[in-house]
């Protein structure tokens, strides 16, 4: 059994309580993993996952921006609805999950009126990885897609991003770790570097830092990441000098799923707050040795 | 390794979100604004810029600003009708996502958009835009265009834009927290909109300013329509301002209650009103002033000579009774006085026996000595018993 690809499984569901804000949130409900099994029996875990149901977006003096509302399939984790409000409480956009077969599922964009913007299909494998992401207009014209393929072991190893004609227009390749550092190259359409990341994480995977460099290898950003008993409590971003540009704060449940998230500028000074609401279900997971 | 079913049917949402989030916003980040900067066509880049948004990314500012500005820089006439559509609608997003992000660093660039386009709803989002990063600088422009709006010195072809770009200029006036703004907002909310406008304005006022006594003070003293006077007035009441700015305007909206003479029964209807207004702050906050305690005497007056409204009569004398000062006391006592002097010779001009109950529970609310003997004197001016019972209460609080 592979224990990152166990590890990989419980961050991708505890980042989904993250949505669309796209901060990760690297709390693991996590049952304790197993030292390497010698017998070749399946391994069933129970994993707790949070389904985010509000989030709350913040000015800094306290008063709301937005709010946002999830709603999800009853007895499943299957995602539903999200529906953005201002501070009004009018609709400000929706968006529409469909799942019309296990492989595939619609995500719609509506306007305030409900009318159709743009979808998306999202395509996966038999394992759930997602394997392409395509975008259509709201009269089926394709607009960008993105494709992903995986080792065998279920990590990435390239991104590639085509226009409605299926032109390459950028590719990013994922080497494999080593020393608990991985790295990420960006090519752009013409086949050169744009850009190289960085990631660093320690043994149980949680990713301590993340660096953005320059075709010519110059640091153009990094973010660190701080945790406590394995949940991230602070997030920090650093400009090419090292100078803080801005700080999140996390502020989690028992469960470790982050219920306020603050966001500092360089001089500390709150930007926004999101303010966040959960319920839990708990997943049966059944892991197989191939 | 494979990967059964779970219980509950499956992680694939779970996994599908996981991992077009989780592996590095900023990697996207990063890929969306390269592919945009290099994106040939409008509508490529409104494809793009529509995907990199999604990131919700601080570090896309820069990109955001850039792209912003070049579009600004690109000329709309030589575009086909469908680049237009594309140019306008990019210029949208982005403006949104620049105030989304609550960008301080866009407040130019925003500014630059509402200026130069001539797109009321991409003036709206940017003005939105503006409220949402904070711009106060540009607060003062902001409350210049609504005035303008307000008054009808700025037009536009139609009340859906109209409405828009007065709807975002409320709330970004709002969000400013600007004084400046204040004045613009609370006419939007009095003046003659859509009631969804004037919600919204009314809502904005009470969010703008931690006390907004002075800005109302200015608008009772600058505005010759009795009923903006008035609204300014029953805004300050039930507005979030300390007791003592709302007394102020209390004390204001009173002298303006009397400064002016009615011309008509309706402008002698709201004068009263006014005044009546002002009376019942004045006796809920209390006071130690005595220019109030002069106008509260003039009000007397006017109630009882030229409007003859008992109500006001009232009010006014419960007024009175809420001074702390040895002059409201005096006031009183000297209209028990002559109320007494009239009812005991006989020609009162008393016909309800609401005034002279009133006028002895003010006096007995004052405790001051000042009111003992007009109090004493009622006993001898014969008044009924239920009044007579009156000035004994009023002389127990009193000792």
């Amino acid at each position: 059994m592979n224990h990152r690809y166990l590890l990989l499984l419980f961050v991708a569901t505890v980042i989904m309580g993250c949505a669309t804000t796209g901060d990760p949130q690297w709390e693991m409900a996590v049952p304790e993993v197993a030292e390497e099994p010698v017998q070749q029996e399946p391994v069933t875990i129970e994993v707790e996952v949070p389904r985010m149901t509000r989030e709350t977006r913040y000015f800094r003096d306290g008063t709301v921006d937005t709010y946002k509302v999830l709603t999800y399939q009853e007895g499943t984790n299957r995602l539903l609805k999200e529906v953005e409000f201002d501070s009004f409480d009018e609709v400000k956009k929706t968006i529409q999950y469909h799942y019309p077969r296990e492989d595939l599922v619609r995500r719609e964009t509506l306007d305030n009126t409900g009318t159709l913007l743009s979808y998306d299909l999202l395509r996966l494998n038999r394992e759930g990885l997602l394997l392409s992401e395509e975008s259509f207009t709201s009269d089926d014209a394709a607009r960008v897609s993105t494709h992903y393929r995986y080792n065998s072991r279920g990590e990435r190893l390239e991104l590639e991003v085509k226009d409605g004609a299926g032109t390459l227009l950028s590719r990013i390749a994922y080497s494999a770790p080593e020393n608990g550092v991985s790295e990420s190259v960006l090519y752009g359409a013409d086949g050169q570097v744009r850009n190289r990341f960085l990631r660093e994480t320690d043994s149980q995977g949680l990713l301590l830092r993340e660096a953005t460099l320059s075709r010519d290898g110059r640091l153009e950003r990094e973010v660190v990441f701080v945790y406590e008993d394995g949940r991230l409590v602070r997030e920090e971003h650093l400009n090419n000098a090292g100078g803080l540009s801005r700080r999140y704060l996390y502020e989690n449940d028992e469960k470790g799923s982050p219920l306020r998230i603050i966001m500092e500028n360089s001089r500390g000074a709150v930007l926004e707050t999101y303010e966040r609401s959960y319920y839990y279900t708990v997943e049966t997971i059944v892991l197989e040795d191939d | 390794m494979s990967f059964s079913k779970s219980r509950t049917g499956g992680l694939v949402i779970v996994f599908l979100l996981g991992l077009s989030q989780g592996l590095g916003a900023s990697e996207m980040s990063v890929l969306w604004s390269n592919i945009y900067t290099e994106a040939e066509g409008l509508g490529q880049k409104f494809t793009v810029m529509e995907r990199l948004i999604q990131e919700n990314d601080r570090d896309l500012i820069p990109t955001l600003i850039q792209a912003q500005a070049d579009l600004l820089l690109s000329s709309r006439d030589t575009m086909t009708n469908q680049e237009r559509f594309f140019h306008r609608n990019l210029q949208a997003m982005i403006v949104r996502e620049l105030g989304d992000l609550k960008a301080a660093e866009a407040g130019e660039i925003l500014y630059r958009t509402l200026s130069e386009s001539n797109d009321t709803f991409l003036k709206a989002h940017a003005v939105a835009a503006l409220g949402k990063v904070g711009a106060v600088e540009y607060a003062e422009p902001l409350a210049v265009m609504l005035r303008n709006l307000n008054l009808g010195i700025l037009t536009l072809p139609t009340r859906e834009e109209t409405e828009t770009l007065v709807l975002s200029l409320v709330t970004s006036l709002e969000r400013l927290k600007a004084p400046r703004g204040f004045e613009p907002v609370f006419f939007t909310a009095v003046g003659r909109n859509t009631p969804k406008v004037q919600a919204a304005a009314e809502r904005s006022l009470y969010n703008m300013m931690e006390d907004p006594a002075p800005q109302l003070a200015q608008i009772l003293r600058s505005s010759d329509d009795f009923q903006v006077k008035l609204r300014a007035l029953d805004f300050s009441s039930s507005s979030r301002g300390s007791d003592s700015g709302k007394r102020d305007v209390a004390r204001i909206a009173l002298s303006e209650g009397l400064r002016y003479s009615p011309e008509n029964i309706r402008e002698m209807t709201q004068l009263g009103q006014l005044r009546t207004s002002a009376a019942r702050v004045l006796s809920r906050l209390r006071y130690n002033d005595d220019t109030i305690v002069a106008d509260l005497v003039k009000m007397l007056n006017v109630a009882r000579t030229e409007t003859r409204d008992l109500n006001e009569v009232i009010v006014c004398l419960q007024a009175l009774g809420a001074g702390e000062s040895d002059e409201a006391a005096r006031a009183l006592a000297g209209h028990l006085t002559r109320l007494n002097g009239l009812q005991k010779s006989g020609i009162t001009d008393i016909t309800d026996q609401r005034e002279i109950i009133q006028v002895i529970r003010s006096l007995g609310e004052t405790g001051s000595p000042l009111g003992r003997a007009a109090l004493v004197n009622v006993e001898f001016s014969n008044w009924n018993s239920a009044v007579n019972r009156e000035a004994r209460a009023a002389l127990a609080k009193i000792q």
